[in-house]
């Protein structure tokens, strides 16, 4: 499959995908976390469908290699019942911006841990604990369900 | 009238202007032209005023652009849209420069006419493209790069015309040898400046948009003392600062900016509700909004999309906008500015409308082309 990106300024980023099929699809992925797909046929948009953050998440565990969606079948009851993962931005101002993982003591502090940052569309998994987060990160926690919402808290504001 | 009384007006004609173009789906930028116009029927405003407005909108606008300015991300568009860009260079600056050379015979009329032609719109059609979910259109890349092509040659052009005079090539030296130095102060201090930033962020967002204005604004002023365009000093901290924490500076200034964009449209609506057109500058009005048309629709030609997705992305470029109206008030001769602003305000109206209606408008004239040729092909049989 062939990928084309390019930003636009102000919006977001564009990718356009031509499979081997000779299928075109776009997507657009906005600044503020909407995602936006649509199919192209004979150089005309045929189908658009707007995504909020959490759709599209969901939407990319679905498409993601097939040992996680394996993991998530076979787990799909502890995941629900027991273990949360979500995604959380950093933002500008936030205690954890500027500081490495180290400093953080996240898992210490909150039980919850950091499994994967995402940063400019490049996906960071492990990540080392030297790694220092910046505005614009998001990072995938994973924990029980409250420790994953104080870790969410931690990171934004330093307390527990 | 007192200024706070003034200004309750014209924000509540504003509110009514946002809520009109949401209603109808379109660019608010007419929503304010034609606020503004109304609020000039009926009140006057603080000439220093809307002086201030216009420049700070003017620096806003230019530190934006400046921060667009990555080259890194830059290099993959500019293969790509090339002969696009010089295209529409081309044909719609010499088009406003004959133009100008006609109605005032003056090389530096020529050049100014020419520069108020040729730019399209970058916030009127980045937001009819978002309002119209047309990012995803396969024309959209060439059409956002051809945008930021025009904004670069614009930052050159507009030099060229405040630099003109007996110092000009002294001029044109400071601002190439100031784009160059900020080029590779954005290179070669980025993890110094990331870091500065961090340092600024880690007080408040507060302390880093009014440091930032303050840089803004300072740099600007020394340009202007030398007689060379304020605006570059803002575009230039722009570009200093591109391709650094570019979303955290959207959620600083963005709004400030998009606030002071949207009263230097309300004020050009103010300007236009001042000047009496005479019927004189109708034609030649008239005749450069065609060309306008044409010559923008025409522009895709050689993008190598097909001919209905050319048509539709020429008539995406047609509403001219910020820098025409910008660069319309150095205009010296009285007659030549009527028609150039008439010229301006029409294109803006009627190129909305097409860009807005790019799709139909597309198909209507790609069928008629397609009769066209088959009636020929049937006469020749």
């Amino acid at each position: 499959m062939r990928i084309e990106s390019f930003e636009i300024p102000g919006v977001g980023k564009r990718y356009e995908f031509h499979t081997k099929h000779g299928d075109v699809f776009v997507l657009i992925e906005r600044l503020d976390g909407k995602r936006e797909l649509s199919i192209l046929k004979d150089e005309e948009v045929v189908a658009t469908v707007e995504l909020s953050p959490e759709e599209a998440n969901q939407l990319a565990l679905i498409l993601a290699p097939s040992f996680i969606t394996d993991f998530l079948d076979k787990r799909i009851d502890i995941i629900f019942r027991k273990v949360a993962i979500d995604s959380f931005e950093i933002k500008e101002g936030f205690f954890a911006s500027g500081k490495t993982l180290r400093e953080l003591q996240l898992r210490n502090k909150t039980g919850a841990s950091i499994i994967s940052i995402m940063r400019n569309s490049e996906i960071i998994t492990n990540p080392s604990p030297d790694m220092v987060l910046k505005p614009g990160d998001v990072v995938v926690i994973i924990g029980k369900k409250e420790e994953v919402e104080k870790a969410q808290k931690y990171l934004a504001k330093g307390d527990l | 009238m007192e200024p706070i009384v003034s200004f309750s007006i014209i924000f509540l004609l504003m509110v009514g202007a946002v809520f009109l173009s949401s209603l109808l789906r379109t660019s608010y930028v007419l929503g304010y032209i034609l606020a503004g116009f109304l609020y000039g029927q009926l009140f006057h405003f603080h000439r220093e005023a809307i002086e201030f407005i216009f420049e700070t909108a003017v620096l806003l606008l230019f530190f934006f652009l400046g921060l667009e300015f990555s080259l890194r991300k830059l290099r993959p568009i500019f293969s790509s849209i090339m002969r696009v860009s010089i295209t529409d260079f081309i044909l719609n600056f010499s088009i406003g420069f004959a133009a100008g050379y006609l109605m005032t015979g003056s090389l530096y009329h020529a050049i100014l006419i020419g520069a108020i032609f040729y730019p399209s719109s970058s916030i009127v059609i980045v937001k009819l493209l978002e309002l119209r979910h047309r990012f995803s259109n396969i024309e959209a890349p060439i059409i956002v790069g051809t945008l930021i092509f025009e904004d670069i040659v614009m930052i050159l052009l507009i030099g060229v015309i405040v630099a003109f005079g007996p110092q000009i090539l002294l001029k044109l030296a400071i601002i190439l040898t100031a784009i160059a130095l900020a080029f590779i102060a954005n290179i070669k201090l980025r993890p110094h400046l990331e870091k500065l930033i961090r340092s600024i962020e880690g007080h408040t967002v507060e302390a880093k948009t009014i440091s930032f204005l303050f840089l803004i604004f300072s740099l600007s002023a020394l340009f202007k003392k030398m007689d060379i365009t304020a605006s570059l000093g803002a575009f230039l901290v722009g570009v200093v600062f591109s391709d650094i924490s570019e979303r955290s500076f959207e959620e600083s200034l963005g709004n400030l900016k998009d606030i002071f964009l949207a009263l230097f449209f309300f004020f050009f609506g103010y300007e236009l509700s001042h000047i009496h057109f005479s019927l004189s500058v109708l034609v030649p009005a008239s005749i450069l909004l065609l060309l306008s048309i044409a010559s923008k629709v025409s522009v895709f030609y050689l993008s190598g999309l097909k001919r209905k997705t050319r048509l539709r992305a020429g008539f995406t470029m047609v509403p001219r906008g910020e820098f025409s109206i910008l660069l319309s008030h150095y205009i010296q001769m009285e007659e030549v500015r009527g028609t150039l602003l008439l010229f301006v305000v029409m294109n803006i109206f009627l190129g909305t409308f097409m860009a807005d209606n790019a799709s139909r408008l597309a198909s209507l004239l790609d069928g008629l082309l397609s009769r066209l040729s088959g009636m020929r092909r049937g006469t020749s049989a």
